[in-house]
């Protein structure tokens, strides 16, 4: 065992400076900044008024990169890869925007949308329920919800729906 | 120095491994820690940890430190180098700006600094063990121990950039070097162990009150062993005393006539006086007169001090009188969060594990070997650190980094005597406190991180550099360490008066409009963050409790700033989110505001007598 001695220090003291040399390398290019973030988000918001919805979901991939716990940031990704019909990435990126932040209405209902359209309409279903109990004057979730309810055979709750569609058109 | 000689390469290899592993393995919880994200730093750090991040990160930038800050407390500016300590500060900011290479973020440059000196202490722990053991396989099994425990990981891995983590292996290191110093009668290792005490108390004020605990330590061994001698305590006080005259900050806490330092200047002088009975009547006096100075200093002078005071008479007259806790002046509960407040017995299971049991019984075991056989002084050391760090901790939950340190030399104790059970009772304890650290899931102190996000990023695009924000004190450190915007209030109570300016806005948010306009016309604030938990949270720790309003009115700005945004005259909603309201502050009584639907802010959907709001 003590012959293993010097061997255990070389090794510990070549990793320490491997890592010391190594680390300024390995974080090339990916110098943290408070405000970064900020400025990828300007430079998204151009490119998608610019209609360059490629290179803006580019931009967005790396501010979700950054800040991993920010829910809007989730929610644009996915909105932004619905607009370029990629509908499964899409909805990874709108449940994971619910998970990060469950009060998203919105994201309740485009993901509610997005089953809809792939023919799962539990799923549609549920996630339009969930937007109208966060919101109850979220008019377009109700519109939605009574289409699905209608194409399942729901009549009741077709019904339903409809009543508290007209409440609220009335209400406006 | 001859003590060191006895240290062979092979135990420093050993105990350097074990350093390795602990920063390993609070590198590795750090990293996998919820909220914690070394691409973005934006709301990173809460609270205290934020105001010191922000410092030492203007340090790594090569900014110059200001005499008076006003973006730290405006309108009426921060001295940083007279109102804390920086030492932690700047150690961190000057590495990283002058040896470390830019594109290492800041905020991963400094979790690595912190695993790394915090994990120091295993150093002091092992000399320290082998002082008193005199054996190098129950000094180890002490390392082990303690590098097992989840205490010894806890405020790094819950994201923090706190005093301690920096300051505490100093004090251990002192502890040592007092130890070496009385039982060789070296006076250079006495010099050391002031040095080191002098370094902590640079890096953390609350060092003092260690150090009160210290001098009662040493007033019991003069009563205990014949042959005490005071030169090392007087080689530290000398020390620390002289460090007054050139720290400014140390000036500014008053330390060369706060409490510790005239007990020991009491104890030094009465030392020396020959007669007994004499002795005994002057060192009453000098007690006497001390706690009178403490008494007048802190109401008057520098009332810094006097809110921790405040905050121990306090929590003795709950624990003892069993007086009610809400009726406790806002300055306690103000101070009664989190660190300060009691362990459950699940803390207690979950951050000592069964050191618990077998530390205290080893510290009666060394009282009793002190007693009975060996005069042996580290024994009674050893008993009174574990039994006062025991107690101190079931008031103060952030006292487990000192107790688990004790607790570990403790247990050393069970082992010198029955070598037998020697090898089952080690694997339990390690099994049991590794199994218990492994399972634990860290996480930032702070509030959800999406939303702290958003009203960060909102500030930072919607505001002008120089437009200071109001918001409740943890949140503020937080707005100025990730907007840069100047903020009202901040959590270092060292500062005077900053107290009495928390409880006047806090207060301000019960009672009608026009007392929060004139607080933010008062102190210049453009801005007023609203929190949902200042209405909706009732806890101790919550706004209402602390400033005792359990019961309120809907006439209140609180209410109408959660529920009516639109009834108010001078504040202006500009944004919100589930957690916070972003409000401007105006001269106008109209506004036109976008409401943007959430449920928490809607009134039909919350049942307003489960929060006592009338």
């Amino acid at each position: 065992m003590k012959k293993l001695y010097p061997y255990i220090i070389i090794f510990f003291s070549i990793s320490l400076i491997s890592l010391l040399v190594f680390l300024p390398f390995s974080f090339k290019g990916k110098k943290e900044d408070t405000f970064l973030a900020d400025s990828l988000f300007i430079l998204s918001i151009k490119y998608f008024s610019l209609k360059d919805y490629h290179l803006s979901l580019k931009i967005t991939r790396r501010l979700v990169d950054i800040q991993p716990d920010y829910g809007m940031n989730l929610f644009n990704l996915a909105f932004l890869y619905e607009i370029i019909s990629e509908f499964d990435s899409a909805i990874i990126y709108y449940e994971r925007c619910i998970n990060v932040d469950p009060e998203i209405y919105a994201a309740y209902y485009r993901v509610g949308r997005l089953y809809l359209m792939k023919g799962d309409f539990n799923e549609g279903v549920s996630y339009l329920r969930s937007a109208i109990h966060l919101n109850p004057f979220f008019l377009d979730a109700y519109k939605e919800l009574s289409k699905a309810l209608f194409a399942t055979g729901d009549i009741r709750g077709y019904k339903e729906i409809n009543e508290r569609i007209k409440s609220l058109e009335n209400k406006r | 120095m001859k003590g060191l000689n006895h240290l062979k390469i092979k135990d420093s290899l050993i105990v350097f491994l074990l350093f390795i592993f602990i920063f390993s393995f609070k590198f590795f919880k750090l990293l996998n820690s919820e909220g914690f994200n070394f691409r973005d730093d934006t709301g990173v750090y809460w609270t205290e940890s934020a105001f010191q991040y922000k410092i030492a990160k203007e340090i790594s930038k090569g900014n110059s430190l200001s005499e008076l800050d006003k973006k730290l407390q405006y309108p009426e500016g921060f001295g940083i180098k007279r109102n804390i300590t920086i030492l932690m500060m700047s150690f961190s900011g000057l590495i990283y700006r002058f040896f470390i290479p830019k594109n290492i973020p800041f905020i991963l440059f400094l979790s690595i600094l912190i695993c790394l000196y915090s994990s120091i202490s295993i150093f002091p722990l092992y000399y320290l063990s082998m002082e008193i053991f005199k054996d190098k396989i129950i000094s180890l099994l002490i390392c082990i121990f303690y590098a097992v425990s989840l205490s010894a990981y806890i405020t790094v891995i819950n994201i923090g950039y706190e005093f301690q983590d920096f300051a505490v292996p100093f004090i251990f290191l002192h502890i040592l070097f007092f130890v070496k110093s009385y039982k060789n009668k070296d006076l250079n290792y006495g010099i050391i162990s002031g040095i080191f005490l002098l370094v902590a108390l640079l890096s953390w004020l609350l060092t003092i009150f260690y150090f009160i605990l210290f001098l009662i330590f040493c007033m019991i061994l003069y009563l205990v062993d014949k042959d005490f001698k005071i030169s090392p305590l007087i080689c530290i006080v000398s020390i620390i005393s002289s460090a007054y005259f050139i720290f400014p900050v140390l000036q500014a806490a008053g330390f060369i006539y706060s409490l510790p330092m005239l007990l020991s200047y009491s104890f030094i002088i009465s030392y020396f006086i020959p007669e007994k009975k004499t002795k005994i009547i002057s060192f009453v006096i000098f007690v006497m007169l001390s706690f009178i100075i403490t008494f007048i200093v802190s109401r008057h002078k520098i009332t810094g001090y006097g809110v921790v005071y405040s905050l121990i008479m306090d929590r003795m007259k709950v624990l003892l009188f069993k007086i009610k806790k809400e009726t406790l002046p806002y300055e306690t509960l103000v101070m009664w969060v989190s660190p300060f407040n009691s362990p459950s017995i699940r803390t207690i299971i979950l951050s000592l594990g069964i050191l618990t049991i077998t530390g205290i019984l080893g510290s009666f075991i060394g009282l009793f070997e002190f007693i009975k056989k060996e005069r042996n002084f580290s024994y009674l050391l050893l008993f009174y650190f574990t039994i006062l760090f025991f107690l101190l901790y079931l008031f103060f939950i952030r006292m487990d980094i000192f107790l688990l340190f004790f607790l570990s030399i403790s247990t050393g104790m069970i082992f010198k005597f029955n070598k037998k059970i020697f090898y089952t009772i080690a694997v339990i304890i390690v099994i049991f406190n590794f199994s218990l650290f492994i399972t634990y899931k860290s996480g930032s102190q702070g509030p959800t991180k999406t939303y702290l996000i958003d009203l960060l990023t909102f500030i930072r695009k919607n505001t002008e550099k120089n437009e200071p924000v109001l918001a409740t004190f943890p949140l503020s450190a937080t707005i100025l360490a990730y907007t840069d915007r100047p903020i009202l209030l901040h959590p270092k109570f060292e500062r005077e008066g900053i107290i009495k300016k928390n409880k006047d806005f806090e207060k301000s948010l019960f009672y009608e409009e026009e007392s929060l306009f004139s607080y933010c016309k008062k102190y210049g604030a453009k801005y007023v963050v609203y929190q949902t938990d200042i209405l909706l949270s009732t806890k101790y720790i919550s706004v209402r409790y602390r400033t005792h309003n359990l019961t309120i009115s809907k006439d209140c700005v609180a209410f109408k700033m959660h529920f009516e945004p639109e009834n108010l005259k001078h504040f202006q909603l500009l944004y919100s989110n589930p957690h916070y309201r972003f409000y401007k502050v105006s001269e106008k009584d109209t506004f036109n505001i976008n409401l943007y639907y959430l449920r928490i802010y809607d009134e039909k959907r919350i049942n307003l007598e489960n929060f006592n709001i009338y």
